[in-house]
């Protein structure tokens, strides 16, 4: 087996303010093979967001960071040569954002923006080039008039329209690994899943491997192939998508289940009762063990 | 038509406008203020009937609205009626100073430019580090210190004490003007072929234009830095560091272009107050400007001389704020194009 292409060893995370230390992740595990689709579960602040954070390598240049452990990512040791990384985000490490609107620069032309992402790692594309490669790749996700989108602003085009082309940018240049932050949640919700639809349709098409970070788990059941479920800084659980939905072991992931269908304002129950449940160690379902040779 | 063309012509209309009302208001306030103007032009010991008579061929006499109308009948002439100071028709001394002071002006809004937005980008790049700290230190000591202040210090240190710059006029004692293109000596030199003359005016230039731009370059840098540092926090950023946009790039294009917007606005605002301001630095540098006139002319109740300055100071401000509007939204798409939706 290839080596995984996100490979994250108990990872410790904290920021330091002033003399206050504030430790967001505590000791995490977790890898996602090639062509691999994992998702990352939690509720907001559970500490799911800086973990992309750091496989994109945007935390380690930081003041106040603070972190321990291993994040390698496309085989770069993203926390002791974070500028190895930095050559190679947006080609063979590329991220989906929540809202396409507010990504996109409005003050550019998406055929503008698209050139520089072709660009990326310092490589030389000529005009015309990046204008054909622009075009070929939004017709691949299925918006109508490509040379028409390269030449608007993103406030011109629908939310919708610009996940597509978000989509398109994230996987122009055949990335092995993809980011996706809460893709989409700033969509309504029928958008949001044409447009998983489309993600999913195109990763596997593309072959990249994705971390899909999300607090939904209907969503995740879609979309992923394991899921890991993280809640305060910890991972509870950890299984393929049938197990963790057949079978939850694990208080909190039962507690997001149940959540799940109130789409809105349902929130969380604060589990008080559960406490000690979260000293005990992650659970594990049966064929989801880290494999052994990446254990050190 | 162009979108930028309806913008044009819409805010041409209200600048016309602006110009009649600004006109009423100073053509009424430079006659309630007390002094004889008469009297004033003519002396202490000129003779009651001289003063009488003068009041009678400039219409002081008649009642305040028809003297408006008798100059609103020349102003349609292209005439703005003649100084009682200089003795010559208004608009020849304005053509005589406005160059003087435009090409000033317009030295110093380049610095501005030049030194102002680069300083502010640097800061925000490093913001909270040294430089820019040094950057802040520098604008707000820009800033807070006014252009005569500046004018007199660099005056003091670079062409006293160090005389590496003259010390005061537009060109060095027998160098003669060159022959009158635009008014301004850098570009008649230059279109005349005289390149001597030409680096004497320059020369000439730089310490008035450093003074009175100071201000206006700390105000930029802080604005560009607040700008920055706001756009900095944007999605858009985070997404250009995560596709490996270069930092340098980021920096110059990606996150300077929405920067630049609130930040065109000012500085607009700022150029074009320059007009006004420059008569102190006009003063100590002995430049012999369009604001160095308006005080003279204000403090000797000179009527049609202080109408036809502030009208011109006026139309200035207007002309400025229309450049930048039309700026401003070749670089913002949302207006450009909002424009075009509100035609169709």
């Amino acid at each position: 087996m290839s080596d995984p292409v996100l490979n994250i060893r108990d990872l410790k995370l904290a920021f330091r303010k002033g003399r206050q230390v504030t430790e967001v992740l505590h000791g995490i595990s977790l890898h996602v093979n090639a062509g691999e689709k994992v998702a990352l579960v939690g509720e907001s602040g559970s500490g799911k967001s800086v973990t992309a954070q750091l496989a994109l390598g945007r935390l380690q240049q930081e003041r106040g960071t603070l972190i321990e452990g291993l994040v390698q990512v496309a085989g770069i040791d993203a926390t002791r040569d974070p500028r190895a990384l930095a050559r190679v985000r947006g080609h063979r490490v590329t991220m989906i954002f929540q809202d396409p609107t507010s990504a996109l620069n409005p003050v550019f032309r998406i055929g503008e923006i698209f050139a520089q992402v072709l660009r990326a790692g310092g490589r030389h594309v000529s005009d015309a080039e990046a204008r054909a490669t622009a075009e070929a790749a939004l017709a691949e996700v299925h918006i109508p008039d490509p040379a028409r989108a390269l030449a608007s602003y993103p406030f011109q085009l629908s939310g919708g329209m610009n996940q597509r082309v978000m989509i398109a940018m994230a996987l122009v240049n055949e990335p092995e690994l993809l980011l996706a932050d809460e893709p989409g949640t700033a969509l309504d919700v029928t958008v949001q899943a044409q447009t998983l639809k489309l993600m999913d349709e195109m990763v596997t098409k593309k072959q990249a491997a994705v971390l899909f970070i999300s607090h939904n788990l209907s969503v995740v059941r879609e979309f992923a192939d394991r899921v890991y479920v993280i809640y305060r800084g910890k991972l509870v659980e950890h299984g393929r998508v049938d197990q963790l939905f057949g079978n939850p072991r694990h208080p909190y992931t039962r507690a997001l289940l149940a959540a799940a269908p109130k789409l809105v304002g349902g929130g969380l129950p604060d589990l008080p009762e559960h406490e000690p449940a979260f000293r005990d160690p992650l659970i594990v379902h049966e064929g989801c063990g880290e494999p052994e040779e990446l254990r050190t | 038509m162009g979108p930028i063309l309806r913008l044009l012509t819409h805010r041409l209309a209200i600048s016309l406008l602006v110009l009649v009302g600004v006109s009423m208001l100073i053509f009424f306030v430079a006659r309630v203020v007390p002094g004889d103007p008469a009297r004033i032009a003519l002396g202490p010991n000129a003779s009651q009937e001289m003063v009488d008579a003068l009041r009678e061929a400039r219409h002081l006499n008649d009642p305040i609205i028809v003297q408006y109308g008798w100059f609103l009948r020349d102003l349609v002439q292209g005439d703005l009626g003649t100084s009682l100071y200089t003795r010559r028709p208004v608009t020849q001394d304005i053509a005589a100073y406005l160059p003087a002071t435009l090409e000033l002006v317009f030295v110093a809004g380049a610095l501005m430019i030049l030194i102002g937005l680069p300083l502010g980008r640097v800061a925000a790049r490093y913001s909270g580090h040294y430089p820019d700290h040094l950057a802040r230190l520098l604008s707000v000591l820009a800033v807070c210190t006014p252009a005569f202040v500046w004018g007199v210090i660099l005056q003091l240190l670079l062409a006293y004490i160090w005389p590496v710059f003259p010390l005061e006029g537009r060109l060095s004692t027998g160098v003669v003007a060159p022959d009158r293109i635009t008014g301004f000596y850098t570009l008649d030199a230059l279109m005349t072929g005289q390149l001597g003359t030409f680096f004497d005016a320059l020369y000439h230039l730089i310490l008035p234009a450093t003074a009175l731009a100071l201000s206006g370059i700390g105000q930029t840098a802080r604005l560009t830095r607040s700008s920055m540092i706001e756009t900095y926090r944007r999605p858009y950023i985070d997404m250009a560091r995560a596709y490996g946009f270069s930092e340098r790039k980021i920096a110059r294009r990606y996150a300077f272009r929405p920067a630049l917007i609130p930040t065109l606005t000012i500085l607009g605002l700022d150029f074009a107050a320059m007009l006004a301001n420059a008569f102190l630095v006009e003063r100590v540098f002995v430049w012999p400007g369009l604001s160095r006139y308006g005080v003279e002319v204000i403090l000797r109740k000179d009527l049609d001389a202080i109408v036809g300055t502030v009208m011109v100071i006026a139309a200035m401000f207007l002309i400025t704020n229309l450049v930048v509007d039309v700026i401003v939204s070749i670089i913002n798409p949302r207006i450009r194009l909002s424009e075009r939706r509100a035609k169709s």
